[in-house]
């Protein structure tokens, strides 16, 4: 169980040439479809592709100098922690706006991280906040994703 | 040309234009440091608020955006292995390094001297050589394009590092990544499974965030450091003045000066690749060429060089013929229009004052800069590494997220930028290079489109893409490119061969 | 029964007064201007300027912020637009032909009736032109050495597939019977360089994008694609003055989404009429050789459907995709 969650550097380097190859291979169909030249250039690149991931496979499994304990993460738990945090903030702008998830982002991670030093956290979290919706809001115009706030720090600016 | 300038001095030493130019690099510092922001947006913005105001103010303004800007993107590509330019990705490879290595102060410095003397090199080269470098740049059709990308793309094999196989790899996902969108010969999409947000291609910049910030944020999360670079290591005087050691970077500054003003010079190769042609040339240079990529201020000094001596170069068609040589430089273009300056030989004639006041202005921002940027800006921004890494990574992530959204105002670049961040993670996890990957990017299209201009022109002869002496020498500097790799590699074997037998 | 009638009378009524209450101090917040190009385009550039000018002129503080939506050659911005509340507080700039060229190629996700135009700013006519140590002086020149080899001469487009400048060479194939082929480049500045560099014999692009370098003797226009001549260079005939009905004009305009209340759009066209005609903005203008045109809604709208009706037609003989 705790092999598939955290492989082996080595099975690792051989799914993703896999992935990679899968990758090449869809290429090289969906070209098919371009007329002409258009899908000539894609399709010399997708097979380069695909061989360079057979080679690249093939070289792990033959060589044995990758040593096979080696895992790929030192701390599985922390970067599933972290993607999923990762993710949920980029899908909450989506939902709420900006500034809120922005918030709760920059204060919550280090916190599930287990940092405490909230006399350091919260200022420079709310202080960049504020340079960035200077800088890109009211210097430059640019917009923020719609946030549930607008209209507060529309009446405070 | 002596009389012009020395009208242009007075206007340009007005204190409401100093300040101009003041203001503008600033500016461009913060832009130019923003992942997302980039200095043709800074322009764009400032340029219907400058109707009516002195051509000076405006142009001042303008001037300083581009150097601060350009240097600006040093600065979190340094820091944090953000780039904000796409051109800063060559002052990553050892620039972040050198932030490892606890030498992040005398990275900026370097950085920021260099780009100062490229930029410098590059004002002047524009005031005395303007309407004689404009030649050189028609000479340069699609067949002569194709060999420039050729060559760009030949440096990649001073950017693959230790692994052959996975550089390979890299550039040809980097190719790949750039066939998506519309052809614009055919009008075929490719590869958007049918979504518009893709008929263009992706943008560079979600992909730079994507391949550059999200895997350090993933990393340094699973890292979970509770504390940050010690406040000493930020200090300067610890780490050496690279003005005392300018015999060692003064042969890099100047060629990667010369190779950012040919560059720039040629319209539509743009910045990133001065950078990565000066970082290659210097690395080819060097005596131990195998330090580049582990820290090695010189590959930084290169980088920066090669990028500030693009600025001003790029105006030189931009002036001369109205050919803008950087998206920058045609927002510029169009700053200069609405106060009446008409591009071509005849501005020179029209409007020596102002004209000549502009490219002074450019050696006046970039002089700025070496103080905003060296002193003030550098000491500020480096604060940012004293932060615990736990706290960094969220601050990393929000800038990253701000700047994506603001590209193109869409949420649809966030979801991009997360799913092409995950790939990106496994890249650099299993030691795959991500900068062969924006420099496949960045050249494949212009060498798929220039080729099939030169076939399309020629009626189908290849013949015509070896015709023109310039496509020769391109061909041929691509072979010395291809060829010194090669060639280190066998004298060191044969050095090591020998050494033993003493 | 009674109450709900009175109830809905309620609503009818408020419903009624809200949008008449917001008519009377239009605009009581920021109104966004779509720009369905990058910043830093030719569009963009030209939205920010007038957006500045009609703020001035709508009067009590209004502002109107540019909002980029760029992607799919403007498609991704003009359905945006489309879609956008009628309110009068989502504009945006339209760029015919090809924002009718995509409805054409029935890939568009918007129709041109989901729009109301507000008013054309910019008419822009295409050209053809060479280089100045051309051999051919006329346009009759060229046409004259494709007849005798067809098929070989090549002339450089500023655009991609689908462009007004390829609709245009395929016009021109069309009516004067030449095998003209186009090369892509993609935008202005590279197959500028390239006539100016004689690495293509010929280009069609927009007038304004070389009157300077006509003026200064760099290129030579042989034909402008509109009904008369340009003011800019009044010695250049129209294709029309030698025998070809070749107009093919870019244009460039305001307009908000179907449906938006009279009362707002005549102050809409009414701050953009001020506003080109501001002296400052005009003479912004006429420095950077903008050919400023403005039309009022009607008529840019009969324009509009001009150009798409024209387009329908050359998709039905040569569809250019």
């Amino acid at each position: 169980m705790a092999v598939n969650l955290n492989p082996s550097r080595r099975h690792a380097e051989v799914g993703f040439a896999a992935l990679l190859l899968g990758a090449a291979v869809w290429a090289y169909v969906e070209a098919g479809n371009y007329a002409g030249q258009s899908g000539g250039y894609p399709r010399v690149l997708a097979i380069l592709l695909g061989l360079s991931a057979i080679i690249l496979a093939a070289r792990t499994l033959m060589g044995a100098s990758a040593p096979d304990d080696a895992r790929l993460f030192d701390h599985p738990g922390r970067f599933v922690v972290g993607l999923g945090m990762i993710f949920l903030y980029v899908v909450a702008i989506d939902v709420v706006g900006y500034i809120l998830p922005s918030l709760i982002f920059g204060i919550g991670v280090p916190m599930l991280l287990g940092y405490r030093h909230l006399q350091l956290l919260l200022p420079v979290v709310i202080g960049i906040l504020v340079f960035i919706y200077l800088v890109f809001k009211v210097m430059l115009e640019r917009p923020l994703p719609p946030d549930v706030l607008d209209g507060v720090l529309r009446a405070i600016l | 040309m002596i009389d012009a300038l020395l009208s242009a001095l007075p206007l340009v030493f007005e204190p409401a234009n100093l300040f101009a130019v003041l203001l503008g690099t600033v500016a461009g510092l913060v832009v130019g440091a923003l992942p997302g922001l980039t200095v043709t947006t800074g322009i764009a913005v400032l340029i219907p608020l400058t109707f009516g105001l002195d051509p000076l103010f405006a142009l001042g303004m303008m001037a300083g955006m581009y150097n601060g800007g350009s240097y600006g993107g040093a600065i979190p590509a340094i820091l944090l292995r953000v780039p904000g330019t796409p051109a800063s990705v060559a002052t990553i490879l050892d620039g972040y390094e050198m932030t490892k290595q606890g030498k992040a102060a005398y990275a900026l410095q370097v950085a920021v001297v260099s780009g100062v003397i490229g930029s410098v090199l590059s004002a002047i080269s524009l005031i005395i050589f303007a309407p004689g470098l404009v030649k050189l740049s028609l000479l340069f059709g699609p067949a002569e394009y194709f060999w420039v990308a050729i060559l760009g793309l030949a440096t990649v094999a001073s950017l693959l590092g230790d692994d052959f196989l996975k550089g390979l790899i890299a550039t040809v996902i980097g190719l790949l990544i750039g066939t998506i969108g519309t052809d614009i010969s055919s009008g075929t999409e490719r590869y958007t499974f049918g979504l518009l947000e893709f008929a263009d291609g992706l943008d560079i910049v979600v992909l730079l965030s994507a391949l550059f910030a999200i895997p350090p944020v993933l990393m340094m999360i699973e890292e979970a450091l509770k504390t940050g670079m010690p406040g000493d290591l930020l200090k300067l005087k610890r780490q050496g003045s690279v003005l005392a050691d300018w015999r060692r970077y003064l042969p890099i500054w100047m060629r990667s000066s010369v190779i950012g003003i040919i560059i720039g010079v040629l319209p539509g190769a743009g910045g990133s690749m001065s950078c990565y042609l000066a970082y290659n040339d210097a690395k080819r240079a060097s005596r131990q060429p195998e330090t580049f990529g582990k820290g090695n201020p010189e590959g930084v000094a290169a980088s920066e060089a090669g990028n500030g001596a693009d600025n001003a170069a790029s105006l030189i068609p931009a002036l001369t013929l109205g050919i803008p040589g950087s998206g920058v430089a045609a927002v510029i273009l169009g700053g200069l229009l609405v106060h009446g300056l008409r591009p071509g030989p005849q501005l020179f004639a029209e409007h020596p004052d102002v004209v000549y006041g502009f490219m002074v202005q450019m050696l006046l921002s970039a002089v700025m800069l070496a103080v905003v940027g060296g002193l003030t800006a550098t000491r500020i921004f480096g604060q940012a590494l004293r932060l615990p890494r736990v706290v960094l990574a969220p601050v990393i992530m929000l800038f990253v997220t701000v700047g994506v959204y603001a590209v193109n105002n869409t949420m649809f670049d966030l979801y991009t930028l997360l799913g092409i961040g995950l790939v990106a993670y496994m890249l650099d996890k299993l030691d795959y290079p991500n900068a062969p990957i924006i420099l496949g990017v960045i050249l494949g299209p212009i060498a798929e489109s220039q080729l099939l201009l030169a076939m399309t022109i020629s009626g189908g002869d290849p013949m015509a893409l070896v015709s023109s002496p310039m496509s020769m020498i391109m061909i041929a500097l691509t072979l010395f490119v291809l060829a010194t790799p090669l060639w280190t590699v066998w004298k060191q074997r044969r050095r090591s061969s020998v050494e033993p037998a003493k | 029964m009674k109450t709900k009638t009175w109830l809905a009378g309620c609503i009818i009524a408020g419903l009624a007064a809200l949008p008449s209450a917001a008519l009377a101090d239009y605009p009581e917040k920021p109104i966004e201007m779509i720009v369905a190009f990058a910043p830093g385009g030719g569009t963009d550039v030209a939205a920010r300027s007038i957006a500045r000018f009609m703020e001035k002129h709508l009067g009590g503080g209004a502002r109107i912020a540019v909002v980029n939506k760029p992607g799919a050659g403007g498609e991704i911005g003009w359905t945006e637009l489309a879609r956008a509340k009628p309110d009068g507080y989502t504009i945006g700039m339209i760029n015919p032909p090809a924002f009718n060229s995509l409805v054409v190629e029935g890939k568009a996700k918007y129709t041109t009736d989901d729009f109301q135009p507000i008013g054309n700013m910019v008419y822009d006519p295409g050209i053809l032109v060479v280089g100045k140590d051309s051999p051919y002086k006329t346009l009759a020149d060229l046409i004259e050495a494709d007849k005798k080899a067809p098929n070989t001469i090549v002339i450089g487009n500023s655009g991609a597939v689908g462009s007004s400048d390829h609709i245009g060479l395929l016009n021109l194939n069309r009516q004067a019977g030449t095998t003209f082929k186009p090369a892509f480049f993609g935008s202005t500045a590279p197959v500028r360089q390239a006539l100016l560099g004689g690495h293509v014999p010929a280009a069609t692009m927009n007038l304004s994008e070389a009157v300077q370098l006509a003026r200064s003797g760099d290129i030579r226009i042989l034909g402008i694609m509109a009904e008369e001549r340009s003011k800019a260079l009044p010695d250049v005939p129209t294709f029309r003055d030698q025998g070809i009905d070749l107009v093919v004009t870019t244009s460039r305009g305001l307009a908000a989404p179907k449906g938006v209340p009279l009362e707002i759009l005549a102050k809409l066209q009414a701050a953009l009429e001020a506003a080109m005609n501001d002296p400052e903005y005009r003479d912004a203008a006429i420095k950077a050789e903008i050919p400023l045109h403005y039309l009022n809604a009607e008529d840019y709208k009969a324009l509009i459907d001009l150009i798409s009706k024209n387009l329908a037609e050359t998709w039905k003989v040569t569809p250019w995709r």
